[in-house]
């Protein structure tokens, strides 16, 4: 693949190069003399300014700025950049001949200042691409009250910004956790697909916040800013290598569209913002979601040979998915219909049971097979079974609604061209042909935004939970809270949204180079509670069918639908 | 069954009656024949079977016992008493006492739900629910004997 600096294909299907340091050094060497670039002409008014910083913990830096963008830092000369939000200042630079750089923020009036310290190599981030920091809180010597510092905060926790620079990209920057954050690049991407990366979040004023991101396990560059979420104004930067491998430094100013708020999960009046800390961590460690390092990567005759030594599990013991699930319903057994898909296959089912039918594909022969099913809105079911014997080992996880005689099927298959185990999925619409079923003639569900923007807690079990957030008409994002409410670690995969009903919603989610689970579940708003189906295919559990779900909050809703496009068809 | 159960007040009513005969430390013989001799017998059972539950409620707390998958400790509820119904021909009851039972679950599956919950240090989680912890007994020669155990 020829490398591109904004890939046309996912970001977790891009192999972005695993770059030396060597490299990095050599691609840093120009910039550090040159200092930051931007569309519009940076501040650089610090000429003449001596800034020495301490902070408890921290390290005694000084920067001496010069004239035409000259600072002096432990001895060497650099080109930084810097601009002014009001009585902030954000300025930056790399310290020559190192492959270190510095961003700091610094309050003109308080003297209060925080210190990104960043590095390539060395650690703890996996890769030298990946940039790493360390967060530093104090003061830079001269008048101000040195007790007032810059503070980690979750105030932002929970809000939604499109920021606009003056570059002219825009992203959707959400913010449902105190430890992440979700963007969803609006033109240097093409997808619309959102993101989730470890993010740090700085109080700086009342009104202004640093939020800094490093896009690990993609190009693992960083993009920060001092926002002003009042004035809906920033500055930024962003530093580090894109997926061409070219260096980006550059700072910008950027303005913004204030999205929404969800709901936070904290208790109130607990202000606390450092939830997940790492007992005698590393400089600069943190908890880093790394999920396609610890997924089972299977090949195809891997994923057969373990079928076909029977390690299949169809709703076979209990999910911890499910601790907080509706009972299964039974009351399919006896019934049986055919499922005619547009452009899909015609499926004849027979329920034998409450937890046993019999398929026939096309035609073909029939098959038995265990199923579970639950019945969400009197006349809706969704139910889900394995087609054994099918070479790609395929789950249908169907919702019918019985009164309408409408189905829509998330047809779940293995052998995607990345993984042989990892859950591949299409979306089927189609109608229901029986007894006593009304004929829908053309109608079908529909993909619906009812759901674009809203974010549900989910309590599965006792001490398992999570929120989701759908950001994109094609994503679903997953947010996991500690056990004293905050949000935490986030990631996210494709996503797709039917309506079935009013206030019944069947959504999915695909965790791609992540675990490889397709995952679905029939919302019902009414009732706030879900129902759902896992398919998986791991090693340790082999190809499994499992039970999905529980009670819900509504989080709230951002309103982002204008950012994307209507894509016609199905 | 008979659904005669025990409940607080008739519990201490059948207690007061037969107290006195005990402290008295009365023959048996002695007793009229107007159904004490039952009433001891019944008392006897009543008790042989709570101090029988007690058991049950001391050997989850110290693991020698598995009543359910996480189950960790038992602890009676003192704003319940122990509900004994006898079977009609008396060798049998069934004992229920309203407990709170602790948990602890381990994440220990592949979920990426449950890989998120051990990234942040939550691979565990421990609560509490109240239950009702129910027992079947029989009574053989050498007294009651546990048939079945459970939580509901």
């Amino acid at each position: 693949m020829a490398l591109q600096a904004y890939p046309d294909v996912p970001l977790f299907r891009y192999p972005y190069t695993d770059l030396s340091l060597a490299q990095i050094a050599a691609a840093l060497a120009a910039p550090a003399r040159v200092g930051p670039n931007g569309k519009s002409a940076l501040d650089n008014n610090l000429a003449g300014k001596v800034l020495s910083f301490t902070g408890p913990g921290g390290p005694k830096l000084a920067w001496k700025f010069a004239a035409g963008n000259r600072v002096s830092f432990n001895g060497k000369e650099a080109g930084y950049g810097s601009l002014d939000l009001d009585h902030l200042t954000l300025f930056a630079h790399i310290v020559p001949g190192t492959t270190t750089a510095y961003a700091v923020a610094w309050d003109r009036l308080s003297n209060a200042a925080t210190v990104f310290e960043l590095w390539f190599g060395g650690g703890p981030a996996p890769r030298a691409r990946e940039l790493n920091r360390e967060v530093y809180f104090g003061s830079m010597a001269g008048p101000g009250d040195p007790k007032q510092r810059h503070q980690r905060t979750l105030r932002v926790e929970g809000r939604g910004f499109m920021w606009q620079e003056d570059t002219g990209n825009r992203t959707v920057e959400y913010y449902p956790s105190s430890t992440y954050s979700h963007w969803v690049e609006l033109d240097r991407l093409k997808d619309f697909r959102g993101y989730s990366a470890p993010t740090d979040y700085v109080q700086l004023t009342e009104e202004v916040y640093a939020v800094a991101r490093i896009e690990a396990e993609f190009s693992g560059l960083l993009h920060m800013h001092l926002s002003d979420v009042n004035r809906l104004q920033q500055v930024g930067l962003r530093f580090g290598f894109n997926g061409a491998d070219n260096l980006e430094f550059y700072m910008f100013r950027g303005t913004g569209e204030w999205l929404g708020q969800i709901a936070r999960f904290e208790k109130l009046g607990d202000f606390s913002a450092d939830p997940l800390p790492i007992p005698n961590a590393r400089k600069g460690e943190r908890r880093v979601y790394r999920p396609l390092a610890t997924m089972d990567k299977l090949t195809r005759a891997e994923v057969d040979a373990l079928v076909a030594a029977g390690n299949v599990h169809v709703f076979d013991k209990p999910s911890p998915m499910a601790g907080n699930g509706m009972a299964t319903s039974g009351a399919l057994a006896g019934k049986q219909f055919a499922i005619e898909y547009d452009g899909g296959p015609k499926m004849e089912y027979r329920f034998t049971g409450p937890d046993t039918l019999q398929w026939a594909i096309d035609g073909g022969p029939v098959v038995p097979a265990r199923y579970n099913a639950w019945e969400m809105m009197p006349g809706v079911f969704i139910f889900g079974h394995l087609l054994e014997g099918q070479p790609n080992h395929d789950g249908h996880i169907v919702v019918v609604d019985l009164e309408n005689g409408m189905a829509t099927n998330y047809h779940g298959y293995l052998n995607t061209p990345y993984f042989a185990n990892e859950a591949g999925c299409e979306t089927l619409f189609g109608k229901i042909v029986g007894q006593g079923i009304p004929n829908p003639g053309s109608k079908r569900h529909e993909r619906t935004r009812d759901m674009l923007g809203r974010a549900f807690t989910w309590e599965y079990s006792p001490g398992l939970n999570s929120m989701h957030l759908y950001s994109t008409p094609w994503t679903t994002s997953w947010i996991i809270p500690t056990a004293d409410g905050h949000f935490a670690t986030e990631w996210c995969g494709s996503g797709d949204f039917v309506k079935i009903r009013d206030q019944l919603y069947f959504g999915r989610w695909q965790e791609e180079a992540c675990n490889g689970t397709l995952g679905t579940v029939l919302i019902n708003m009414r009732t706030m509670h879900d129902a759902g189906i896992g398919y998986h295919c791991g090693k340790q559990g082999g190809l499994s069918m499992s039970a999905v779900g529980a009670p819900s909050r509504h989080a709230g809703k951002f309103d982002v639908e204008r950012f994307f496009p209507v894509r016609k068809g199905r | 069954m008979d659904k005669a159960a025990t409940d607080r007040r008739s519990f201490l009513k059948t207690g007061a009656i037969v107290a006195a005969p005990l402290a008295m430390a009365a023959p048996a013989a002695a007793l009229a024949d107007d159904g004490s001799r039952a009433r001891l017998a019944r008392l006897e059972d009543e008790r042989a079977l709570a101090a029988l539950h007690r058991d049950v409620v001391r050997q989850v707390n110290t693991g020698d016992r598995q009543l359910a998958a996480g189950l960790t400790g038992l602890a009676a509820d003192p704003a319940h008493e122990l509900h004994i119904a006898f079977a009609d021909d008396g060798r049998r009851a069934s004992c229920r006492r309203t407990c709170m039972a602790s948990f602890r679950t381990e994440f220990t599956g592949t979920s990426t739900l449950e890989q998120m919950h051990r990234l942040q240090g939550q691979g565990q989680h421990e609560h509490e629910e109240a239950r009702v912890l129910v027992g079947e007994y029989r009574k053989g020669k050498d007294g009651w004997t546990i048939e079945s155990l459970g939580l509901a």
